[in-house]
């Protein structure tokens, strides 16, 4: 009998090792809910919408909107878009989610202007030098990403964004509930856009962008093309008026930037796209950046930092805290770089030509003295030595800038015609061409200059 | 020969030696009706003419007296409960005599209410019994070798058994059990055989730390599993049996202070407790409330610095039963206050985009001063109505508040970096309290209907809750080039921005279980045949809440210098209403369901118990995502079917082959089912959920030989397969939208893991050995990515495929005790080494890239001594060695490159040799005390 429950055991142990047995998991995840896009039928932009905000109109926002994959906002010319926010919580600074094509054709004659409702009053408090409110952050920006992934589009890429003769203002509110916690940790400062869609165009020409919080616009990859804009008074404590991070692609040209937290321009190869970070910086011009920056060891003018390459040639960086700057770990033997321009009013800025930190250095047709205040560049409009850096050598709080050094206001940084500026510069390389469109709905890329700087004795360059 | 030579003559001096002595009584001392050598019986030989000589038993029950006189001697041996033993010799000179006692128990015949087979539960003894006697492979540390041992928490004994290391938190105490090689998730922890919830936000076993070691009677680690347990233990269980009440009256009594090397070197850093709210401001105030900044304390980021405090290590514990036997009781309360401070440096890493070499970004110094309070209070009552009928009720409370400071200083390699001594540096004091507690009720029954029928039943209600504050100021310094040549320090500044960051997290989890068994015992051809069916089901709801508020600096004030106090720095709330988004406020309920059928008996030498395991899952969740996002709601359900066979050949009384298979499962952890994006500030990489994550399932087999020679001794040697599918393990990946990797739970695959393990214990006389070496090997494959420069010149990347053992898993570990016992002089003493091999920390994204912990050897020792009647002094000193904690990548440091630059010279770093990542003191402690027994 014995025999029988040992020859029972060695069955039931065979069964046993087979019986074992695991179903799958039955899941049911709550997918991203896809709202139905609305025309625009009203004043008000609210919920998921598409279409187009007709020519001379002016809509308001009032609580976050979202464009969706595939779908289209566009603005005509002449378009006021007036988000009402406060900047106090997340749900009360709207932001714009756009995860398909955004297109604003503000023109030369009729701009658009994507600001908040009480801009005037802020421009006024920035005049009178007073700048608590300016950098308040009052809404939560452009956000330009892939749309989550849903089963019926796995693989979202975003849209193009082409911004044209458009004024965006005044971004920066605190992030929250509807951010991707990736790249805006709830309580973060927003920027006034943020474009990463590594396949699709950034085309920004002829814009103004003023009184961001934090950054002004961060590119996590795009073809970027980025013509001919003023950038002003952006960053409150810290924070750079383009900052371009790994993926990102493409030329920036005949900007103007004044009263940069930080860099006007930043490169880095930060992040893991797989694409590096290769941009061609050149006939811009940069003054007064980098003296807001609480932070040390951060740069002024423009920053070619972590494996980031490209090239930068014809810029024009006066009285920048610190001058172009090639840090040891970016590749550095891939950035072409010569024909900048450098005015320093003190010795502090004079020894920081080339960032002392950085590996960058005097090129033949660099033109830069070892002197202050040689070489003045004899901007139309605007006195170079109005200001005491040597006093205010940074880091400073923004109520001790005086708005003329800030702002663009009554300035006007055009080049006399005695200007040493004028036809040092290189012709003799190409852009870079990333966006290959051109057209209303494509790029118009302002080839190299003679003159150094954004604005060419010849009326080309920034239109501004 | 020549090797020969000197132990012959050492053999030969012996011998002569040993010719000398006069005469010899030799002999041991066991129990008569088990034959268990008895350690501690006090042996007195005596004559007529005055000679009187004691001694003891040592371990295995020996005793020896030398120089004995000729002629009629007189032995008389006494134990605690035993009858009083005598005889008479007749000792030749010269010559030597063995003596064989058996004692004998007194019968106690009170009454008729019969109390069985107690013996001393705590006794080392009984636990070598247990692992003899069990259906199932395991591995029992008993309360006196606990009690004798270095360690004061749970979590530093498990690591004595053998194939178990711990994974130790920033203060160096052992938090986790590792038991070959299994990652802890793998890993459960029952009091008295039952789960209870865990206050760890991560983790949903209880973390070992939190239970002091006094509190318990024995620790059990399953390495299989039978069908009547719950069937989520891929590696094994931790099984805490707290004390039960004693047959006599007993009173034990303990009180200790303790100092740490690293706190009297460099003192402790207090800070002060929030003034203001616990919880909060949002969850006090509701989800639209505005913080102000008179919601805010800064109590938590004033710091003072005491000398040497001295820690304290309390207990007592009072138990008896009734004169009729029938009601027992015992109260057991324990308190621990421990300081310790953390030394450290770490390395941030990246990889060169060019070479994928390790490059290093930020070089980091770290300190920590951490207090730990424990606080339990155990209560167990029984009652038996009849030699049929019994219940017993368990009511814990476990508190476990840490205090801890952190300070952080972290120099940029990169950015600004231009020689040793420069760069950028942020300073981030930090003040962190945690108070983790939890109740747990259990009632248990056991009923015997009829003679082969029983019932017993368990039903459970506990809470496990943590809330953990943190309070973060950013300051940013630098040491940088000047333009002039010159390197200028810095002022200390607050980061504009971030300022100040207060986070409030609480979450609680809730257990409420049913357990009901039925056991009957037919014969069948004639055998006994033990079948048991039963189910349990668990209602388990775990609630988050997370809110983070940043204080930072008015614009117009957005320059402020920081002197050490910072209520002379004025701050503003940036995010008024905290996080109210953040995934991590969550409520999750998963209910488990379960039913098994085991039979069980045994024919001629061998035994057999098997059967089947039904477990069901079901679990929902709803986060505070917004329903744009994904994974605002979830459910989850799924079910398996987990046998499991046990066979153990019993060669002789001494010797057990054992051979089991079991499968098992291994659920996620509710942390990281929850798509959340914040959690841990400590994580190197921000980590993120993964609702789609699977259960891991394994097929667990084993093979064992027991030999247990004498009671005390035992030689344990087996091997051990398990095949995993679906292992889940932190990986670094890319997500669509974000910039940088993050880390996120998935599944891998299949994970093969094996190995074997000997365990070895030996006394002789006064001295002990225990000894226990495991080697495990697992493998597991995953992608990574290797970064390169592609033809055009641009940088990229592309993935490989690279295996690995599993995360934590050490291909080596071993442990080694020496013991010495003197009963007679009441002095005990042990020095434990444990050794666990190098391992993975981290998982790298990149290539050849991982993180591994250096393999370290701790040595830790105590010693106890009787200095009146039942008082003893004892003292404990752990980590002698200062073991510190290393953490390295297997991959050269690259050639000396530019400062700022892959390669840059710095300190810990050497080119050629493996890149340095980490390294972690934590200082040796000390304990000293008295404790008394009644």
């Amino acid at each position: 009998m014995k025999k029988i429950l040992i020859q029972l055991t060695a069955v039931f142990s065979l069964g046993v090792m087979l019986s074992a047995c695991h179903k799958a998991e039955v899941v049911n995840i709550s997918q991203p809910l896809v709202s139905t896009a609305n025309g625009i039928k009203s004043d008000t932009l609210s919920g998921t919408v598409k279409g187009t905000m007709l020519a001379g109109k002016t809509y308001y926002v009032k609580s976050d909107v979202t464009v969706n994959d595939g779908d289209t906002l566009m603005m005509q010319s002449g378009v006021h878009l007036i988000i009402l926010g406060d900047g106090a919580t997340p749900a009360s600074s709207p932001e714009i989610f756009m995860h398909g094509t955004f297109i604003s054709l503000g023109t030369k004659d009729a701009p658009n202007y994507i600001t908040v409702k009480n801009a005037a009053d802020l421009h006024t408090q920035a005049a009178a030098q007073n700048y608590t409110n300016v950098f308040k952050g009052w809404w939560g920006g452009i956000t330009c990403t892939p749309a989550a992934p849903t089963p019926s589009k796995p693989n979202p890429a975003g849209g193009d964004a082409i911004i044209k003769w458009t004024h965006i203002e005044f971004g920066g509110a605190p992030a929250g509930t509807n951010d991707d916690q990736s790249f805006y940790a709830s309580g973060d400062p927003r920027y006034n856009m943020y474009f990463a869609n590594i396949t699709k165009n950034l085309i920004i020409e002829d814009s103004w962008f003023f009184g961001s919080k934090d950054d002004n616009i961060r590119v996590s990859g795009g073809k970027i093309s980025i013509m001919r804009n003023t950038f002003e008074l952006c960053g409150g404590v810290g924070g750079e008026f383009f900052n371009m991070k790994s993926g990102t692609v493409g030329d920036l040209a005949y900007n103007m930037c004044i009263g940069a937290a930080t860099n006007s321009l930043k490169a880095s190869d930060a992040g893991t796209t797989g694409t590096q970070c290769n941009v061609n910086m050149y006939n811009n011009t940069m003054v007064n950046g980098g003296y807001r920056q609480t932070k040390t060891g951060r740069g002024g003018s423009i920053d070619y930092e972590k494996s980031a390459r490209g090239s930068m040639y014809n810029n024009l960086v006066v009285n920048c805290r610190f001058g172009p700057r090639i840090t040891s770990d970016a590749d550095v033997v891939n950035i072409k770089y010569n024909n900048q321009y450098l005015y320093g009013y003190s010795p502090a800025i004079v020894a920081q030509f080339y960032s002392v930190d950085g590996v960058g250095t005097k090129q033949s047709g660099d033109i830069m003295s070892t002197t202050p205040q040689q070489n003045d560049p004899k901007f139309y409009g605007y006195d170079v030595n109005q200001y005491n850096f040597t006093a205010n050598p940074g880091p400073i709080s923004a109520n001790l800038q005086p708005y003329a050094v800030i702002g663009i206001g009554t300035s006007n940084f055009k080049l006399q015609t005695s200007s040493p500026a004028l036809g040092k510069g290189k012709t003799d390389f190409s852009p870079m061409m990333a966006v290959k469109t051109t057209g209303d709905f494509g790029t118009t890329i302002t080839l190299p200059g003679k003159d150094i700087g954004a604005y060419q004795n010849d009326g080309t360059g920034n239109q501004h | 020969m020549k090797k020969l030579l000197p132990l012959l003559i050492l053999l030969f001096y012996s011998t002569v030696n040993f010719a000398q002595n006069i005469a010899l009584v030799r002999g041991t001392v066991t129990d008569k009706q088990t034959g268990e050598p008895m350690l501690g019986a006090v042996v007195t030989l005596k004559n007529k003419s005055g000679y009187s000589k004691s001694t003891g038993t040592g371990l295995d029950g020996s005793f020896i007296f030398k120089n004995a006189p000729a002629g009629n001697l007189e032995i008389e041996v006494k134990y605690v409960s035993y009858q009083k033993y005598e005889t008479n010799i007749e000792l030749a000179a010269n010559a030597t005599r063995f003596v064989k006692v058996q004692l004998e128990a007194k019968v106690n015949n009170l009454n008729d209410v019969v109390v069985t087979g107690h013996g001393n539960r705590e006794s080392d003894q009984s636990a070598r019994k247990l692992e003899q006697r069990s259906d199932q492979v395991l591995n029992a540390v008993s309360a006196k070798t606990i009690e004798v041992s270095p360690d004061i928490t749970v979590a530093n004994v498990t690591q004595r058994v053998s194939g178990v290391s711990i994974e130790r938190s920033n203060n160096g105490e052992g938090q986790y059990a590792i038991i070959r090689g299994m990652e802890k998730r793998y890993t459960y922890t029952l009091v008295n055989g039952f789960k209870i919830p865990s206050p760890d936000n991560k983790n949903r076993y209880v973390p070992l730390d939190i239970f002091p070691a006094d509190i318990i009677e024995r620790l059990e680690v399953y390495k299989s599993l039978t069908p009547n347990m719950e069937g989520d233990a891929i590696g094994g269980g931790i099984n805490l049996v707290l004390k039960n009440a004693p047959d006599d009256f007993t009173m034990k009594f303990n009180l200790g202070t303790g100092l740490s090397q690293s706190v009297a070197d460099n003192g402790f850093t207090n800070f002060g407790n929030n003034d203001k709210t616990f919880r909060s401001p949002r969850i006090n105030n509701g989800n639209n409330y505005n913080a102000s900044i008179g919601d805010f304390s800064n109590n938590p980021q004033h710091f003072t610095n005491s000398k040497l405090p001295l820690g304290t290590i309390a207990g007592l514990s009072v138990g008896g039963r009734t004169a009729d036997k029938k009601f027992g009781a015992l109260v057991s309360l324990s308190y621990q206050n421990i300081y310790k401070n953390t030394n450290g440096v770490f390395f941030q890493t990246d990889v060169d985009p060019v070479s994928n070499a390790p490059l290093v970004t930020d070089i980091q110094s770290r300190t920590y001063s951490t207090q730990q309070q424990r606080t339990s209070a155990i209560g167990r009552f029984d009652y038996k109505f009849d030699r049929n009928n019994h219940v017993d009720l368990n009511a814990s409370f476990i508190d476990l508040a840490q205090n801890q400071y952190r300070y952080v200083s972290d120099t940029s390699l990169n950015l600004a970096r231009t020689g040793i001594g420069q760069g950028r540096v942020t300073e981030n004091p930090r003040s962190d309290r945690m108070v983790q507690k939890i109740y747990n009720f259990q009632l248990h029954g056991d009923h015997k209907l009829a003679d082969n029928f029983s019932v017993n039943w368990t039903g459970i209600y506990s809470k496990a809750t943590a809330n953990e504050n943190r309070y973060q100021l950013a300051l940013i310094t630098g040491r940088t080039l000047q333009a002039d040549g010159s390197v200028l320090q810095q002022p200390v500044t607050i980061d504009a921005l971030k300022g100040q960051t207060q986070t409030f997290a609480y979450n609680s989890d809730q257990d409420k279980s049913g357990f009901l068994n039925f056991v009957y015992t037919p014969t069948i051809a004639n055998t006994k045949v033990e079948f048991s069916v039963g189910g349990m089901y668990r209602n388990k709801t775990r609630n988050s809440t997370y809110d983070q508020y940043t204080l930072g600096l008015p614009l117009t004030q957005s320059t402020q210098y920081y002197d050490g106090n910072i209520d002379h720095n004025t701050f503003i709330v940036s995010t008024l209403q905290g996080t109210p988004s953040d995934p991590l406020n969550y409520d999750f309920t998963e209910n488990v369901g379960g039913a098994y059928g085991q039979f069980k008996f045994t024919t001629g030498k061998l035994q057999v118990l098997g059967g089947v395991r039904y477990e069901h899952t079901d679990q929902n969740w709803v986060d505070a995502l917004p329903v744009t996002q994904l994974g605002k709601t979830g459910s989850i359900k799924y079910y398996d079917f987990l046998p499991s066979l046990n066979l153990k050949y019993m060669l002789d009384d001494k010797q057990n082959i054992r051979a089991t298979y079991y499968s098992a499962i291994s659920r996620p952890n509710f942390y990281e089912l929850i798509p959340h994006t914040t959690g841990d500030p400590d994580a190197d990489y921000q980590e993120v959920g993964n609702p789609y994550l699977k259960h891991a399932t394994a097929d667990n087999y084993d093979l064992r030989y027991e030999f247990f020679p004498k009671a005390l001794d035992q030689f344990l040697a087996g091997v051990f397969y398990k095949r995993i599918e679906n292992p889940i393990e932190y990986a670094l990946v890319k997500q669509s939208s974000s910039l940088d990797y993050v880390s996120q739970a998935g599944n891998f695959g299949t994970a093969h893991n094996y190995g074997f393990e000997v365990d070895v214990t030996k006394y002789v006389r006064h001295f002990g050995i225990r000894a226990n070496y495991a080697f495990t090997q697992s493998k597991i494959t995953t992608t990574k990515r290797e970064d390169y420069k592609d033809a055009n010149g641009n940088n990229t990347f592309r993935t490989v495929d690279q295996s690995r053992p599993l995360q934590g898993q050490s291909k080596n570990i071993g442990n080694i005790s020496l013991l010495y016992k003197d009963v007679k002089s009441g002095f005990d003493a042990q020095i434990s080494a444990v050794y666990t091999g190098e391992r993975i920390n981290s998982v790298s994204a990149y290539l050849n890239n991982d993180v591994w912990q250096k393999g370290f050897t701790t040595l830790d020792f105590s010693a106890e001594k009787r200095v009146y009647k039942n008082l003893y002094i004892y003292g404990k000193a752990t980590n002698l060695l200062n073991t510190p904690y290393k953490l390295f990548i297997k991959l050269p440091y690259p050639p000396l490159g530019k400062p700022g630059a892959s390669g840059q010279a710095i300190e810990y770093q050497t080119a050629g040799e493996n890149t340095f990542v980490r390294r972690d003191t934590y200082g040796q402690y000390y304990i000293l005390g008295l404790h008394y027994k009644l």
